[in-house]
Parts: structure tokens; C-alpha cells; sequence
């Protein structure tokens, strides 16, 4: 089955969020997490005639083009790093429910870990990367693959005890 | 009690966040994505239209930049030869104008010998790697050849681009550069 570009549209709708919320979460800095959001799209268009439905969902197609252009963003030389520009400090009403202060902590404590830590966090965690596929789709072998994840993990867990949220393991 | 975890934490703060994320804000009236990689790659001519939509739609000026720094490196060497004559007349007049009435404040940074080979000028550049090399007009950037910038200075790959151009100057004005790979 071949994606025409009505279709395409329709799955950019869709995937939108997804990609830009991943994007967000990776990178310190909001307004370019909307320009690669965007070039994720822009090159799975470019490459459309070689998406294979049988062999991949859409969605995993672009979570790894995703993952690629994060890295790519990461490695870039003339990125300045410096504190996430978005809403690590959210104020939350005291009335607010505990779901959405969780959420606002768990930001918040995300865009703390170094990148790298943050990156293979995402793709274990929320991604459902396999260890194999993380090794694969980055530098790493599985044992720092695993050793980052630990890692953030530990990093983790410190700070949103901080904020009174305890997590199981 | 539910167990809280920090995968299923960290799940439902990405799922309520792609919850709040407003629409790409791509409408009726923006450019498809068939149009915005053909106007990228030189292959749609920019119409009237079309200019005065993307001065005014941020989405459609973004999603074309995507394109742009999607570009194939193949591509980009051919593109403007495969203008029309009609096209690369009109272009090369422009820049003749721009020259003529510009030529007190702005210094020529790169030009087409009789032969039509490009030669760029320009150093103390702060971008990296491989780049493309655009010409400005008409507030759109035309992919002119690709380089690399090593040191701060730009040496261009093809000195003979596929461009039917000949003894023209190029003010350092017209020219934009841009990283062929990542975001800016």
C-alpha cells in the first residue's frame, strides 16, 4: 500500500503531538523541538516511497527518524546548551490534581539529567526501545546503554523525592 | 493503590502533554507536502501567491525550511539548471540591477567567470561542515552550489555548477549560507 499525500497529512495530524512531545523532552530548547519536529516530517515525506507498511508501523518509522534527528540535534557543534527554556519551573496551582503535579515534576526533572542519560531514558521508558535497538540506533553498546538508563533512573528517583513523589521500581 | 513507577509516570506526563499540543496548524490554504518539497528543490516556481502566503503563514515558512535543510545533496547542484533560459534571464538582470545600484555599499563576494565558473569569496564564516551556498531573491533563498566551510572559509565543491551563468558578479548581500544537515 502506497501513503498518498491526503493520508500523509492525516498521520502528520496525528503524529504531530507525539513527535513534537518527544522532541520536547529530549532537547533544551522548545522553539527549535518545533523546527525538528517539523524536519522529521519533512524527510519521512522524502522518503515515503520507501516506507514498507509491512515491514513497520508508521509510528515506529518515525519514533526512529525521530531518535535520529534528536541525536543529530545533540551532536551539533554549533548548539549552544544551556538550561531548558520551557516549563521545568511550572507553577502549579495548590488545587491542581496529582496527576498533573507529578507530570510537572517528572518534566521538571528530565530536563535535569545530562542528554545523554535523558536520551536512553526516552527510548527505554517511553519509546519501548528494546537494549538491542537502543545499541543499534546510538552509540552505545547494551552494557552503557544500560549503565545511562541506571543512571538517570537513580537521578531520577532523588529528585522527585525531592518533590515528595515516591516511585517503585 | 496503583503502583506508581517511573515508566508509567513518565508515560502518562508525555501522554497528557501530546494531549495540550495544539494542531501543526497546517489549514486548508497551506502548502501540501509535495508542494513545499518542490518549491524547496527549486522544482515550483514561486508564484505571487504562494510568496504572499508564506510571508504570512508561519507554518508553511517553517515546514519550508524543513524541506530546504532536507535537501538532497544531489539536488542541489542541479537545481537551477534545470531553470528555464526565460527564469535564469530574468535572475541574472536582477542581479545586474542589484549590482548596478548597490555597487557603492556592497562588495562582490562571488561571481561566474566567462566560462561559468563559480567563484566564491567568503571567509570568517561560523558555520561547519558541508553547506549550501543560497542566492537571495525575491526574499527566497535559491540553492546555488554546495561547499564545505573549513576554518571559516567556503570552498565550493563544483566550480562549475549546472548553472548557465556567465560574467556576473554576486554581492555578498545576495548570498546566504546554510548547514545542509541539522536544524539551525
Amino acid at each position: 500500500m502506497v501513503i498518498d499525500e491526503k493520508r500523509f497529512t492525516e498521520l502528520y495530524r496525528q503524529y504531530w503531538g507525539y513527535v513534537l512531545a518527544l522532541c520536547r523532552r529530549a532537547i533544551n530548547n522548545t522553539e527549535d523541538a518545533e523546527e525538528l519536529a517539523l524536519l522529521v516530517f519533512a524527510r519521512k515525506w522524502r522518503a515515503i516511497h520507501r516506507y514498507d507498511p509491512e515491514k513497520a508501523q508508521f509510528k515506529t518509522w518515525l519514533t526512529t527518524n525521530t531518535v535520529n534527528a534528536i541525536r543529530e540535534y545533540l551532536r551539533a557543534p554549533h548548539r549552544v546548551s544551556g538550561p531548558f527554556d520551557g516549563d521545568e519551573d511550572e507553577l502549579v496551582d495548590a488545587s491542581t490534581d496529582q496527576q498533573t503535579l507529578n507530570n510537572a515534576a517528572l518534566r521538571s526533572c528530565l530536563a535535569k539529567l545530562p542528554e545523554d542519560e535523558r536520551l536512553v531514558l526516552l527510548m527505554h521508558d517511553l519509546m519501548e526501545f528494546t537494549w538491542e535497538e537502543i545499541a543499534l540506533q546510538t552509540a552505545y553498546t547494551v552494557a552503557q546503554a544500560r549503565t545511562l538508563r541506571a543512571r538517570a533512573r537513580k537521578k531520577m528517583r532523588a529528585c522527585l523525592e525531592a518533590q515528595d513523589i515516591t516511585v517503585d521500581d | 493503590m496503583r503502583k506508581l513507577t517511573l515508566k508509567r509516570l513518565l508515560q502518562e506526563a508525555v501522554l497528557e502533554e501530546i494531549d495540550t499540543i495544539p494542531g501543526p496548524g497546517h489549514t486548508v490554504d497551506c502548502l501540501g507536502f509535495e508542494d513545499a518539497r518542490r518549491l524547496a528543490d527549486g522544482l515550483l516556481p514561486l508564484s505571487d501567491d504562494i510568496g504572499a502566503h508564506l510571508r504570512t503563514c508561519a507554518h508553511c515558512a517553517k515546514l519550508l525550511k524543513a524541506f530546504r535543510q532536507t535537501m538532497p545533496s544531489t539536488t542541489t547542484s542541479q537545481i537551477m539548471g534545470h531553470w528555464p533560459r526565460e527564469m535564469l534571464a530574468k535572475l541574472e538582470h536582477w542581479v545586474r540591477e542589484t549590482v548596478a545600484r548597490e555597487q557603492r555599499e556592497c562588495a562582490t563576494a562571488a561571481s561566474f567567470d566567462a566560462d561559468g565558473a563559480l567563484h566564491v569569496r567568503l571567509s570568517g564564516l561560523a558555520e561547519r561542515g558541508t553547506v549550501i551556498v543560497y542566492l537571495i531573491w525575491n526574499d527566497q533563498e535559491l540553492a546555488l552550489t554546495e561547499g564545505a566551510v573549513r576554518d571559516g572559509t567556503l570552498t565550493i565543491d563544483d566550480a562549475t555548477p549546472q548553472i548557465r551563468l556567465t560574467n556576473l558578479d554576486i554581492p555578498a548581500a545576495l548570498l546566504r549560507i546554510r548547514p545542509i544537515s541539522m536544524p539551525v
